[in-house]
């Protein structure tokens, strides 16, 4: 390869043609890097709508936990790396006892959970010692305030996230589930007109998710086909506001939210009861009118078969629905198919982290139809978030 | 005159004398204490 | 061929100027920068003065717009995909013809310098390359605007509110780089010789001012979108322009875009002279270009090896502005694009020092140090094989699936990455050792302290590699993440350390060395594929490295003050983005080869119809290949 070569006559079009094969050859091996390595998306976080009325304590300690680590990317830094205090390695009611007690100390709380909340909302009241700015000598926190761009959180999301501080260590939760009033802070998605008819108000509030009602619904709790033969119409309206006071022999206590009361007009109720009170058995009396409220009016198979077997009693379904069990606005990149069929048909042999399990009606296989579980299936595939 | 082994000495008294200012002086700028004797510092 | 050697030894020690001539301007443009500020600042003043009474400045208080997904015209196609490729290759064309006038001032000096008309030619001969560039940037640029303005109306208003007259002045300065450009281009055989050459060096002087003064005011947009200052919380303007541009990212962006500029520019000339060398049909050009793709490779390399620290710097600044938008970066998502940049920082060291050790078969003298080459590339590979598996052996099967299913993955470990950090350190220095060998390769020292030099340069290197080890292992590994942060800034000086050193003491040990003979074009055919490799490697990374710079916002077009509802929002995969970038690629590559052939063209002239049977026919399409 010495001065022999310089001699030769090259053609340009070869030279040119292995430079550019060669890069070519370069440029897919790069390529190939990245196409080996986890392929993931990052979502913008999607304004979560929580169903005011459905909430309890643990779907809304979960939906905090779901902040931490979604939303609120919180984890980012407080995890065991040592960027941030290890929140998650912590007993924060205690540390934040602790806090209150130190002498650098310039807040105004009084308890842990307002020291919660305002370490959140102004993170620089209390530096912890070693996690100050670099230079500030811990005055200066590095955290952003929670309630600003760009985390954002609402006032609710704050208080579950505070909820899911105390709960995650076995402390009592003492924030206030959000009232109906400060619904303000998240736009509702509840319809704004009250519901038209029985079937409406049903569906909306998801009973049949548990309750065998006119024909069709879960085994979770009692069935409500005869109830007027069990119960007085007074008893009835008990049962809804309250519905631990008194449980039917054979189901458990605790399961049935306690909070339809707030929810539903007086109006709603009264129908409701009126409704329970005097139904009779209507085996053949099929309630196929779905409502326009809930589901969108699209004919679509699958929405009507979540209005007609109360899905969002429990799940998050396209932006509205209950926290009891776990959102199914992004279940399609969480399972597959296969998995989203076998839940819905078997529900509690493999339960979603953070949920319990015995929750779901495990019958709800034999209440739908082929078409209606192929539908629901497909349609819950597609469901990969925002 | 100076030995081979004398240069190579002080080329390295030199060298390890720098950079030992250089990492106390670095540290310190950020307000950190430099452990040599490999206690963790937290 | 001896003088070539002086003349690259005069090239080096130039581009070390500009790039300290960088550093400095990027440190003192505040102090020009408050004045030009504190013009605009009353020009405005005199007309609210006059004009607008105090409730319409009160008014004027208008906060960021919030579009929601229906403010975002659709046309079927990603807007997302559209910007982003248009905008990659308006800077990749920017980046070029702003390195290019850079190296062409320095080679036409050196011409002057030297009386020797090669320089001036091939100084001539780049601006041919730049010009068409030029126009290809300002297309591009056009397209860019033009995409934006249609696709991202909301946005586009805001920041026209925001930078408001800057825009214009923007504008402005395009028209007289332009100009300064033609007259520069045009007038090179005008003003030639004596007094009129040095009015042609000011003209490219000027050329460069202006070219920097574009870069600047463009990248203050992109700064202010990662990190808005002169704003207040809901975006409206609070301050004047100038506190607007001097967000805290800009010094940091344009320090490392001026050196990744020079690297880009060099390298894309290095696979022009390289692919010349290649298709050389005598030995004399062949020599020639060898020279050339050496010199290039070497202003490439050398603005590469402290691209990393500006990259510290950029880095720790965006740490101390948002440590969220730092961990998102470096801990979050976006930590894998990590890997390929080590992939492709890999590509380019092993390419570099490659074509170094191949080109030490030029020189007789090399002889003494071809034993160290293969301890050099052990190094090399074990380092670059740190730097680029432990990531992937972190992660599990289930720890994918995780991971897959969260919205916001975090991957622990890798946000601070201690073994990496030695890993990368090492590279550095032994690239540079195989720099200082290629160097020193046909010389011979005749100072009397050659003993003691030559001894104090390797207890540098030998105390500065275990200092390196020693940070890394003990601080990484054994303290919390403050003292990791801190002892990187110890690895870090020492390689720089290492790297001054070896220059200030080469320069006074070879001071009247006696040269030993060496000769250009005796080199492999493989060793200028390493020069394709190079530009290559670095348009990829530059796109990489723009898509996190760009991509650490998340869902925000203005961070913290302007949120991004489009249906693009979302952070793509990886794959995606890697294909993207490979499309960007692939396009400049075209664009470079029409670039010249043009270039080609315009040398060549066809012979008139009474003399072609006169002329051998391969001479009868241009002299140049």
């Amino acid at each position: 390869m010495k001065a022999k070569q310089t001699n030769d006559v090259k053609s340009g079009g070869n030279v040119l043609a292995k430079s550019m094969i060669f890069s070519l050859g370069l440029v897919l091996l790069f390529t190939l890097t990245t196409n080996l390595l986890p392929q993931m998306e990052g979502e913008a976080p999607v304004e979560q709508e929580v169903d005011l009325g459905s909430l309890t304590i643990e779907s809304f300690v979960a939906l905090g936990e779901s902040l931490f680590t979604g939303k609120g990317t919180c984890s980012l830094c407080h995890n065991d790396l040592g960027r941030a205090p290890d929140i998650l390695g912590f007993n924060m009611v205690e540390i934040a006892i602790e806090h209150l007690n130190d002498e650098r100390y310039k807040g105004n709380a009084t308890d842990a959970e307002s020291y919660l909340h305002e370490s959140l909302v102004d993170p620089g009241i209390y530096v912890v010692k070693g996690f100050g700015k670099k230079g500030s000598n811990d005055t200066i926190s590095p955290m952003p305030a929670i309630h600003k761009p760009p985390v954002e959180l609402s006032d609710i999301e704050i208080n579950a996230v505070i909820a899911y501080l105390q709960a995650k260590d076995g402390n009592d939760v003492t924030v206030s589930l959000p009232a109906k009033v400060s619904a303000t802070a998240v736009p509702s998605v509840e319809p704004t007109t009250p519901a038209g008819t029985v079937e409406e108000i049903i569906t909306r509030y998801g009973c049949r998710a548990c309750h065998k009602i006119a024909g069709s619904g879960g085994e979770l709790g009692p069935g409500l086909e005869q109830v007027d033969t069990r119960l007085s119409p007074g008893k009835i309206r008990q049962s809804i506001i309250d519905p631990d006071v008194e449980i039917t022999e054979g189901f458990s206590a605790g399961i049935m939210p306690g909070n339809f009361a707030e929810q539903m007009r007086v109006k709603e109720l009264e129908m409701l009861v009126t409704f329970l009170a005097g139904t009779e058995v209507a085996g053949s009396e099929k309630p196929v009118k779905t409502s326009s409220t809930n589901a969108r009016v699209t004919g679509n198979e699958a929405e009507k078969a979540i209005a007609q077997f109360g899905c969002q009693a429990c799940h998050i379904i396209s932006g509205s629905g209950g926290k009891l069990g776990p959102s199914l606005e992004n279940v399609g990149a969480r399972l597959d198919v296969d998995q989203i069929r076998q839940s819905i048909i078997e529900p509690n042999v493999v339960i979603t982290e953070g949920f319990p399990s015995g929750v779901m009606p495990p019958n709800f296989a034999e209440q739908m139809s082929d078409a209606q579980l192929d539908a629901l299936v497909n349609f819950l595939a597609e469901q990969k978030g925002g | 005159m100076t030995t081979n082994l004398q240069i190579w000495l002080a080329a390295f008294t030199i060298a390890f004398l720098y950079f030992y200012g250089l990492d106390h002086f670095i540290m310190s700028m950020q307000g950190l204490p430099i452990n040599m004797d490999f206690t963790p510092a937290q | 061929m001896k003088e070539s050697r002086y003349y690259s030894r005069l090239i080096w020690s130039m581009l070390l100027l500009i790039t300290a001539a960088g550093f400095f301007w990027s440190g003192t443009i505040s102090i020009t920068g408050e004045w030009f500020s504190g013009a605009v600042a009353s020009v405005e003043k005199v007309s609210t003065d006059t004009v607008v009474t105090e409730e319409d400045a009160e008014l004027k208080l208008v906060p960021a717009p919030r579009p929601t997904r229906a403010d975002y015209p659709d046309i079927g196609v990603s807007s997302r995909s559209i910007v982003w490729v248009v905008a990659q290759m308006h800077l990749f064309f920017g980046a070029l013809v702003l390195a290019v006038p850079l190296f062409v001032l320095v080679i036409e000096l050196l011409g002057v310098y030297t009386g020797d008309s090669r320089y001036d030619d091939m100084a001539h001969e780049f601006m041919k390359i730049s010009i068409t560039a030029y126009s290809i940037t300002a297309l591009f640029g056009g397209t860019l605007a033009l995409a934006l303005f249609l696709l991202y109306p909301d946005l586009m208003t805001y920041l026209m509110r925001v930078f408001g007259a800057q825009m214009m002045v923007y504008a402005i300065l395009f028209f007289l780089e332009s100009m300064v450009l033609y007259i520069y281009y045009y007038g090179w055989d005008a003003l030639r010789y004596g007094n009129a050459k040095w009015v042609h060096l000011s003209l490219g002087l000027l050329l460069n001012a202006v070219g920097a003064t574009l870069m600047v005011t463009a990248n203050s947009w992109a700064t202010f979108m990662m990190a808005p200052s002169g704003v207040n919380e809901v975006g409206a303007v609070i301050g004047n322009i100038w506190e607007v541009m001097k967000g805290p990212l800009w010094n940091p962006i344009n320090l490392h875009r001026f050196i990744a500029n020079i690297a880009f520019g060099g390298a894309v000339v290095g696979a022009y002279a390289a692919y010349k060398c290649l298709a050389a049909r005598t030995a004399e050009a062949r020599a020639h270009y060898d020279w050339m793709g050496y010199t290039s490779n070497f202003i490439a390399i050398l603005a590469f090896l402290p691209l990393p620290f500006a990259g510290y710097w950029l880095m720790a600044e965006i740490y101390a502005y948002s440590q969220q938008m730092g961990i998102t970066a470096m801990g979050g998502i976006l930590a894998w694009l990590f890997i390929i940049q080590a992939v492709l920082i890999g590509t380019i060291l092993l390419a570099g020092n490659y074509y170094l050790w191949s080109g030490m078969s030029r020189t007789e003298g090399s002889k003494r140090y071809q034993g160290f080459i293969k301890y050099i590339a052990m190094v090399l590979v074990i380092c670059f094989l740190i730097w680029v598996t432990p990531n992937t052996l972190i992660l599990t099967s289930g720890e994918i699936a995780a991971l897959g299913g969260s919205k916001h993955p975090l991957l622990g470990a890798l946000g601070i990455m201690p073994a990496k950090n030695i890993a990368v350190n090492l590279m550095l220095i032994f690239t540079f050792m195989s720099f200082q060998i290629y160097r020193r390769s046909d010389k011979v020292a005749t100072v009397s302290w050659e003993k003691a030099g030559n001894a104090l340069m390797v207890a540098i290197y030998v105390v500065a590699i275990v200092n390196i080890i020693f940070a890394g292992v003990y601080y990484g590994y054994f303290t919390n993440t403050v003292y990791k942060v801190g002892s990187s800034v110890m690895q870090v000086v020492s390689t720089l350390t290492v790297i001054i050193s070896g220059v200030v003491l080469d320069a006074f040990l070879y001071r009247g060395a006696k040269t030993l003979p060496s000769h250009w074009g005796q080199v492999s055919n493989r060793a200028q594929y390493a020069l394709f490799a190079l530009p290559i490697a670095f348009t990829w990374l530059m796109a990489l490295m723009g898509y996190v710079r760009s991509s650490v916002r998340t869902h925000w077009h203005v961070y913290t003050v302007m949120k991004d509802t489009s249906p693009d929002n979302f952070i793509p995969t990886i794959g995606y983005a890697g294909n993207m970038m490979t499309i960007v690629t692939v396009m400049f590559v075209l664009f470079v080869l029409f670039i010249f052939w043009i270039a080609n063209l315009s040398g060549s002239k066809q012979l008139p119809p009474y003399a072609i049977n006169k002329v051998p026919a391969t001479e009868r399409v241009g002299g140049a290949a």
